[in-house]
């Protein structure tokens, strides 16, 4: 009887677990603090990572999030991650993630934590915090390019192509 | 002919990219651009804006959410330190066609229900805000009263909530102009919503 009743409990357990890991394949909002940001990039795996800071009350944000997209779905298998953080309060929570679901993003995003002010001097002292800022990264997490203002697919591949070249055997960039 | 040339070049690039803002210690740009007040009705020149004690310049607009969390605040601080001597002037320089909240019909109410004391001026060809160097809403520069730039930035460290506010920025730096002295903390940074800028005429 009590081996009955634990399996139960068990098993639906197990149930819930695999319900909560479908669940965060949907849309997922975690928290970042600035200076993480980067090791997002460190971490990806590959040798290139846009990092699109945005928000729900961006207008231009809004409306580059299908490119950004559509960015995604193309490279997503080769050289270059996308790492997207909305810079919404905290109370928008639940609107960013209707936002998130409703654009069909169904990998792991993230929310800002901390002050502007540590997160903007964080990411790079050079950006006045202007929305919507696209960042390349390389493997170590040094930005190579910034975008101010909405990006497209092809202003992206433009800029990336660049750092994609082939080195020779001094490690240099082919021409 | 060539030196004319890239200097023409230069200029041109200067004065399209807002990239390169003004650095502390520039002095208050000259721009002989008017200003439209749709309160007035009428123009103002940015250089007939200065006032005896140090001149506050706010790039803002009306449907951005950073600009709404901080209006209170920010009409607050100009509507106070413009009678204390401090010139104080709001530019919307967004193109209205691209937000249609920030229409001078717009600004005109959002000056009546603020209460707001200080002219709210529209840039007609954003070319004020390139000139500064501006690239978000709400965004201030703060000139002394030699017309040197000491400040620039956010309002204070917590645009959603008033109450949670523990760094005054653009306080401070508004009572050490006034009180003649150096500016502790002269760029705070924030996020803002990107100035819309209007397509230059060729």
């Amino acid at each position: 009887m009590w081996i009955r009743k634990n399996l139960s409990l068990f098993i639906q357990l197990i149930i819930l677990v695999a319900l909560s890991s479908t669940s965060t394949m949907a849309a997922e909002l975690a928290p970042i603090q600035g200076p993480v940001v980067f090791s997002l990039a460190k971490s990806s795996g590959k040798p290139l990572t846009l990092v699109n800071v945005w928000a729900t009350w961006c207008p231009p944000c809004v409306e580059e999030f299908p490119e950004l997209l559509k960015f995604h779905r193309k490279w997503k298998d080769k050289e270059v991650s996308l790492q997207l953080i909305s810079v919404d309060f905290a109370s928008e929570r639940e609107k960013v993630l209707s936002f998130l679901k409703d654009q069909g993003v169904d990998f792991k995003t993230f929310m800002r934590e901390g002050s502007d002010e540590d997160f903007v001097r964080a990411l790079d002292k050079k950006w006045t915090g202007a929305l919507p800022t696209t960042f390349l990264m390389d493997d170590k997490g040094k930005i190579l390019f910034r975008w101010d203002g909405a990006v497209t697919v092809s202003a992206l591949e433009k800029e990336i192509q660049k750092h994609l070249r082939p080195t020779n055997s001094k490690g240099e960039k082919s021409k | 002919m060539k030196t004319f040339k890239l200097t023409g070049i230069l200029a041109a690039f200067l004065f399209s990219h807002s990239l390169l803002a003004l650095q502390m210690g520039d002095s208050l740009p000259t721009i002989n651009q008017s200003l439209m007040n749709p309160v007035t009705g009428k123009s103002v020149l940015l250089s007939k804006s200065t006032g005896s004690k140090g001149t506050l310049v706010i790039f803002t607009c009306n449907h951005c959410p950073y600009v709404k969390a901080w209006q209170d605040r920010l009409v607050a601080i100009g509507n106070e330190y413009s009678a204390k001597g401090i010139g104080v002037i709001a530019i919307n320089s967004n193109d209205d066609k691209a937000y249609k909240d920030d229409s001078p019909e717009v600004m005109k109410a959002v000056v009546k229900r603020t209460k707001m004391k200080f002219p709210y001026v529209v840039d007609t060809t954003s070319d004020v805000a390139r000139a500064f160097g501006a690239s978000k809403t709400p965004e201030t520069f703060l000139f002394d009263a030699k017309g040197k730039l000491v400040f620039t930035g956010a309002i204070d460290d917590n645009a959603q909530d008033a109450s949670a506010v523990k760094k005054t920025y653009l306080k401070n730096a508004l009572d050490e102009v006034l009180a003649g002295k150096s500016v502790t903390t002269s760029e705070a940074q924030t996020m803002g919503c990107g100035i819309k800028f209007r397509e230059k005429k060729s």
